[in-house]
């Protein structure tokens, strides 16, 4: 009997109308572990050279792992994985949510979408059967319509469902899948491929369930969480206020991307800080088992603008990058702005990016009055941020542009317009600065899903500062010198290198990033723990480690595939001049030697000069299917 | 008569919740270090700022100190007018 797991996916081709499944082995799910590992695989295995991410041919991957999908601390999680729309190369995505828990109720481990639909549909999942369903009637819907719809049709009010809105239907290339209308898969554009295909949702039944093969053992693993997790400095934040309250801090410290990471600061960042929105609380969630309760969920009614607590409340990303980002302060038009991402289904991060963009654009006289509608694009017009969300949503005016991401856009616009794009292989930046923390540079521009800020564990955990039990973590990983901050030495990248590997274990098995040393509560050893209790599998900690390596080479050779090399490991020029005003004036990373530490991160992980993986390093990791793969094309 | 320093202490965000406060002068012995003010402050306002600030006389804390705008370590020593802010150890995003 298998625990934990149904060693089972199900294929669906929304063009032909089938389905089928998928049967696991135990040795594929110890090899590839799940989330985007799994993911990878199958894009690698199972997609076409150059397919169109935007066409039939894509593939959408929703998986989860051996151990997620299981409503125990962290581990409610699941990736999506797909060709993106921005990139050209790998997306991946996790989020947390009910959804996963339900799809493993229901018999499944994952979903491979294929195809097209000729109209509109979602998927609906119950009790080992998947079925097609019209969708036509809910198409241009916002989520939260559109799966009450949804529920009165499967008759089932506590069905699960991912969803997309009206900004990914109309192939917003940064759209968003999300779940529970709140929980997001932000980057990449997977609600953009969902669009492509005409699938509005994949809706899972409420009832069923999972055994686990040790439930004493997993009551106590709960247990120690609530005990000893909980009284953690760890989650002080994210459980009072959400990671919206790091702002004030990352804005004191002088790294709060401002007006286009042009600056570190901004006057009046209290005002896009949580501790603003306190007066509009509705109310705290979890991720199912998880006593952290990290979403906040926050509703206005003002004359000015009505906000939806339905949809959640910004992370610190989506203050930053629909406040600092772009210049705004104003509470209330950030709230709003996030809130309306979440309807039309865009993602934060790219949207923000991409209005700050084009922000500067204006102020460079790239973009005219004639171009934005009468817009004031200026920095810091809340209402033309609100505005331009709408705009990029409906694909409308500007927006239809804006829609393409800053990539797209600035060639469209020309004029120099590409020094302000700020992207890697086309994915927009996130709201860590690299000039600050030079780890996160790298990362942003040698990870495989681009510009990413989860990938690694960031600088600050490794510097003179770091507090004991987290760099006790950094040490069992061979790790044994504080570095300062803004170093990027031999050791500094061995310090990337080893925890880019770690994270990438951690989004194989789906375990959410709050929940996971250094920073916080599950070491390896606990992941092992958990991995046996929930599926009686011995699974150790090196095979983890190999797992997050085998799933990094997989999105390697995929992108490497798609014509995506070495020479798009890079960062955008603004990270080399010096960033401006705040308490980190004059900082900025130096082109020669950041250009070095990514050859020196190529030969640690075992790829030649061109970042190619080695047949040596691909034999280790038993991937010599995928190198014949590769060699084939 | 044991000589005294005072010192401002900036609280933002989730400081100030815990502390219903955005500002207080804190007086401690002269001689005094970040690790004394951070013992101080966990003396006074206990739980939950305790948890926050963590073990500090252990050296075991996400919490980082500056003096006057420049960041500290937990034996910097305080001088009369200094002006302390607490910062929290970012080392991700949500």
């Amino acid at each position: 009997m298998k625990y934990g797991f149904n060693g089972r996916i199900l294929d669906i081709n929304l063009s032909t109308g089938s389905t089928s499944c998928i049967e696991l082995e135990e040795e594929f799910l110890r090899t590839y572990i799940g989330g985007s590992c799994f993911g990878a695989y199958f894009l690698l295995k199972e997609s076409k050279k150059g397919a169109d991410p935007l066409g039939e041919e894509n593939l959408l991957v929703f998986s989860t792992s051996i151990a997620s999908g299981l409503p125990l601390p962290g581990f409610a999680r699941y990736s999506v994985t797909f060709k993106s729309p921005l990139t050209g190369g790998v997306g991946a995505s996790e989020a947390g949510g009910a959804w996963p828990v339900a799809l493993k109720r229901n018999g499944f481990d994952g979903i491979i979408i294929r195809g097209k639909a000729p109209k509109p549909v979602y998927i609906w999942i119950k009790k080992e059967k998947a079925q097609i369903v019209d969708a036509t009637r809910i198409w241009g819907l916002f989520p939260k319509e559109a799966a009450k719809v949804i529920k009165d049709e499967v008759s089932d009010v506590n069905a699960k469902m991912i969803l997309i809105g009206p900004g990914s239907e109309r192939l917003v290339r940064f759209g968003s899948a999300i779940n529970g209308l709140r929980f997001v898969h932000g980057r990449g554009g997977s609600g953009a491929v969902m669009g492509s295909k005409m699938l509005k949702g994949v809706v899972v039944s409420s009832g069923g369930s999972m055994p686990v093969a040790n439930p004493d053992e997993v009551r106590r693993i709960i247990a120690q969480f609530n005990e000893q997790a909980m009284s953690m400095a760890a989650f002080a934040i994210p459980s009072e206020e959400g990671s919206a309250g790091y702002v004030i801090f990352q804005n004191e410290d002088g790294q709060l991307p401002t007006e286009n990471f042009r600056k570190g600061s901004i006057e009046g960042a209290d005002r896009i800080n949580a501790t603003s929105f306190k007066p509009y609380f509705e109310k705290s969630e979890g991720c199912p088992g998880c006593p952290v309760k990290c979403k906040k969920c926050h509703g206005v009614s003002s004359a000015k603008y009505k906000i939806d607590a339905a949809y959640g409340s910004p992370e610190y990303e989506s203050c930053a990058t629909l406040g600092s980002y772009v210049g705004v302060t104003d509470t209330l038009a950030v709230l709003k702005a996030n809130e309306l991402c979440n309807k039309y289904t865009l993602d934060t991060i790219s949207t923000g990016g991409t209005i700050a963009f084009a922000m500067e654009c204006y102020e460079a006289g790239l973009l005219r009055n004639s171009d934005t509608e009468g817009l004031d694009l200026r920095f810091g017009n809340g209402d033309a941020l609100v505005r331009l969300v709408e705009m990029i949503g409906e694909r409308r005016g500007i927006g239809d542009l804006l829609a393409e991401g800053v990539k797209r856009a600035a060639d469209e616009i020309g004029g120099g317009a590409s020094q302000f794009a700020l992207h890697v292989k086309g994915l927009e930046i996130p709201a860590h600065e690299p000039r600050v923390k030079p780890a996160v540079g790298l990362a942003y521009a040698v990870s495989p899903t681009g510009a990413d800020h989860c990938t690694l564990e960031q600088d600050p955990s490794v510097e003179p500062a770091s507090p004991e039990e987290v760099f006790s973590h950094l040490r069992k990983l061979g790790i044994t010198r504080r570095l300062p901050l803004e170093s990027l030495d031999n050791e500094k990248i061995r310090f990337f290198a080893r925890t880019h590997v770690l994270f990438s274990v951690f989004d194989s098995l789906n375990v959410c990033l709050w929940c996971v040393a250094p920073s916080s509560y599950y070491g390896i050893n606990d992941l092992e723990e958990i991995i046996h209790a929930v599926t009686g599998l011995d699974v150790s900690g090196i095979e983890l480690l190999r797992a997050g390596e085998r799933r990094l080479n997989l999105m390697r050779l995929f992108n490497l595939r798609e014509g995506i090399n070495k020479s798009q490991d890079l960062l955008p020029g603004r990270f080399f001049e010096p960033l401006r005003g705040g308490p980190r004036e004059g900082v900025s990373l130096d082109l020669e030697k950041f250009q070095e530490s990514i050859d020196k991160f190529y030969s640690i992980m075992g790829w030649d000069a061109q970042g190619v993986p080695t047949n040596g390093k691909l034999l280790d990791l038993g991937l010599e299917w995928a190198a014949a793969l590769n060699a084939e094309e | 008569m044991t000589k005294r320093v005072e010192v401002t202490v900036k609280y933002l965000g989730v400081f100030a919740t815990y502390t219903g406060k955005t500002y207080e002068d804190i007086e401690l012995p002269s001689k005094a270090t970040i690790k004394d003010l951070g013992n101080a402050l966990t003396r006074k306002y206990g739980e939950p700022l305790k948890t926050l600030l963590g073990d500090i006389s252990g050296d075991n804390t996400i919490v980082r100190f500056a003096i006057n705008g420049v960041v500290a370590t937990l034996s910097g020593s305080l001088a009369e007018g200094d002006e302390v802010t607490m910062f929290i150890f970012v080392s991700g995003g949500g």
